[in-house]
């Protein structure tokens, strides 16, 4: 039986047939930990007035360290101020340059201009999406004073190429684990590895903490000199510290995801399991497997638009996007095709340029069910069947895939 | 110390709680942020407010978008949030001022703005100073409102306001800016965040300047509580 009603061309909401959907479905994960659980939390510290006094914020760094089994976390208000104090703390202070990848979180060269440091970008390997030794190698020079190694939304970094790239030419490497918090290298949990790593406790990251991130690392002195940062805003104005606390409210959300966090990868790997089901077979359209040696979160759906799809990954993005599907292309924009409003290294990156062209993210996390991405599957071979009627130009001239 | 804001109720506190896992909307421009936003436009009469993540990041995206780079006039206790965004700003040098009513002999070429605290400047002493800074060729006064949250923009190009859980409205962590200029309002929105802004428009960078659903629900709460009859 059919998933969706759509007969004929005419029935695509671009054509301005009904929506596949009443209600958007969002590649945000949005996960909702169980209400009493969150009171459980909340209201003991609402009732002691301890709402701002830090002491939710200490609990759940002392469960995400033993959570990543790493010595220390330290919390921030953000994965992206996290990103800042990092790279304004670790880096080598006589130089200016971070390497790190294009095809990655589009604030990543803007956070690095908050630090005073230049992005110098380099290229991704094609098969990890992400940046490998092998690219971070030739663009680390005597100007280098932090490597970025960035774990792609889908599989994980080349932690031992470059943190032994980086132990050779005595660079802080710095991990943006935001996208790997429950994955394991060699059978030991993401945290631990490179000078620090960064994670988000955005509403659209695996733990929910309405904002927030954190940061994690067994080195002492990196933890004490992040902890300085935030305790001096308070203590001493003038010094170069800067409220980035995460607040107590939030962790509490945190907390709360945290200790489900078991629960949400179970339904996570059967929304995965879903799209293995529904796209199976469809030609044009490769999902991306997760690597099970890794115990992946199941949480980000990529798939690649291949060169036998009708449609460009853009046109496709935007039929989705009109039946609210809310497929996001990943990336949209290499960071180094950007304006930037700060110094930076200029440079082509032909295959990270390729690959921004490549893929899709699809409807994922707490808001999209078994249904809906049975329903999102049937639609793309309905898509793929009456492509012709969308090779026409509607909003945008069509664009070659490859 | 006990910062829990003492005049909310567990019940309205957990009733607004539980309207964000209803809605599931987090964070990212969300309802109780338009609607704090909204109604301190109403309170403010400012045609822009801009609710965002703390004073120091509300600082950073008004120093970092301001027409010009320059000396920054400031008072000499300076708020906390703007002395560590100076920090991160080397583009802006501050020049302290003592009184008020110096600004317009301190004025010169290289100045790009003006702070202050709002319970130091009555509203006699904004004019003025407004006066002479339209002179000088438009440059904005800034006056730092955290004291008096709710203080109409009557004088001045923009107020900013911590809603920190030690500021005169709460919201455990929080600030606002209430900006008279579109393109400024704007800029600030862009910065911000990729959702609220009405159109994008070019700024040197970016940050992540969201103000979450749950510091909006405790700020609306305090306000509530502050404007009761």
């Amino acid at each position: 039986m059919s998933e969706i009603s759509k007969q004929q061309p005419q029935d695509l909401a671009l054509l301005g047939g009904p929506r596949l959907f009443d209600h958007p479905k969002p590649v945000s994960n949005l996960p909702k930990p169980d209400w009493q659980r969150f009171v459980g939390h909340l209201k003991p510290a609402f009732d002691a007035g301890l709402l701002g006094s830090g002491a939710l914020v200490q609990k759940l760094e002392a469960r995400l360290a033993e959570f990543h089994s790493v010595q220390h976390c330290v919390a921030f208000n953000s994965g992206f101020w996290a990103l800042a104090a990092v790279m304004r703390t670790l880096r080598l202070s006589d130089r200016n340059e971070v390497v790190m990848p294009s095809l990655t979180y589009r604030r990543m060269a803007d956070i690095a201009g908050w630090a005073g440091l230049q992005p110098r970008f380099c290229e991704v390997d094609p098969v990890r999406m992400t940046n490998t030794a092998e690219q971070v190698a030739p663009c680390v020079n005597a100007q280098t004073a932090l490597i970025m190694g960035v774990h792609p939304i889908h599989g994980l970094a080349d932690v031992n190429g470059l943190t032994a790239l980086a132990q050779r030419d005595g660079i802080p490497l710095v991990f943006d684990s935001v996208e790997s918090v429950y994955e394991t290298h060699e059978g030991r949990r993401i945290g631990g590895f490179g000078d620090a790593e960064v994670f988000s406790l955005g509403a659209s990251k695996l733990i929910n903490g309405f904002e927030g991130g954190y940061v994690t690392t067994d080195n002492p002195r990196h933890a004490e000199r992040l902890r300085a940062i935030l305790r001096s805003p308070d203590q001493t104005p003038a010094a170069p510290g800067f409220n980035a606390r995460l607040s107590d409210v939030h962790a509490v959300m945190a907390l709360a995801g945290l200790e489900e966090i078991d629960a949400q990868i179970a339904r996570n790997r059967l929304r995965y399991e879903a799209y293995r089901r529904g796209l199976a077979g469809l030609a044009g359209i490769r999902l991306l497997a997760f690597d099970e040696s890794s115990r992946p979160g199941y949480k980000n759906i990529i798939a690649e638009v291949m060169a036998e799809w009708p449609l460009s990954r853009d046109r496709t993005v935007e039929v989705l996007n009109a039946e609210m599907v809310l497929a996001r292309a990943y990336y949209p924009q290499p960071l180094h095709t950007r304006p930037m409003g700060y110094p930076y290294v200029p440079c082509q990156l032909p295959v990270t340029e390729d690959m921004a062209r490549r893929y899709l993210l699809l409807p994922c996390g707490e808001l999209v069910s078994e249904r809906d991405i049975a329903q999102i599957c049937e639609f793309l071979r309905f898509v793929r069947q009456h492509a012709d009627a969308l090779q026409r130009p509607l909003h945008a001239p069509e664009k070659e895939t490859a | 110390m006990n910062q829990t804001p003492s005049p909310i109720e567990w019940d309205a506190f957990a009733k607004a709680f539980e309207g964000i896992f209803e809605r599931q909307y987090y964070t990212e421009n969300g309802p109780l942020v338009r609607e704090l936003e909204a109604q301190l436009r109403a309170h403010t009469q400012a045609p822009h407010v801009v609710a965002v993540m703390n004073e120091f990041v509300a600082y950073l995206m008004l120093m970092d978008s301001l027409p010009r780079e320059g000396d920054l006039l400031v008072p000499e206790q300076a708020p906390a949030g703007l002395q560590q965004a100076l920090h991160w700003l080397p583009q802006i040098q501050p020049v302290v001022y003592r009184q008020a009513h110096d600004i317009p002999g301190l004025l010169n070429p290289a100045t790009c703005a003006v702070v202050g605290c709002s319970t130091d400047w009555t509203e006699e002493a904004a004019s003025r100073a407004q006066t002479a800074l339209r002179a000088a060729g438009g440059l904005p006064l800034i006056l730092d409102c955290s004291q008096e949250p709710l203080r109409p923009l009557v004088h001045g190009n923009a107020h900013i306001c911590s809603l920190h859980a030690s500021a005169a409205l709460s919201a455990m962590e929080g600030a606002y800016l209430a900006v008279s200029d579109t393109d400024w309002a704007d800029r600030m929105r862009t910065m911000r965040s990729s959702s609220g802004a009405p159109r994008a428009l070019p700024v040197k960078k970016t940050v992540n300047g969201r103000l979450s659903e749950a510091h909006a629900a405790v700020a609306l709460l305090g306000l509530a509580h502050c404007t009761a009859p």
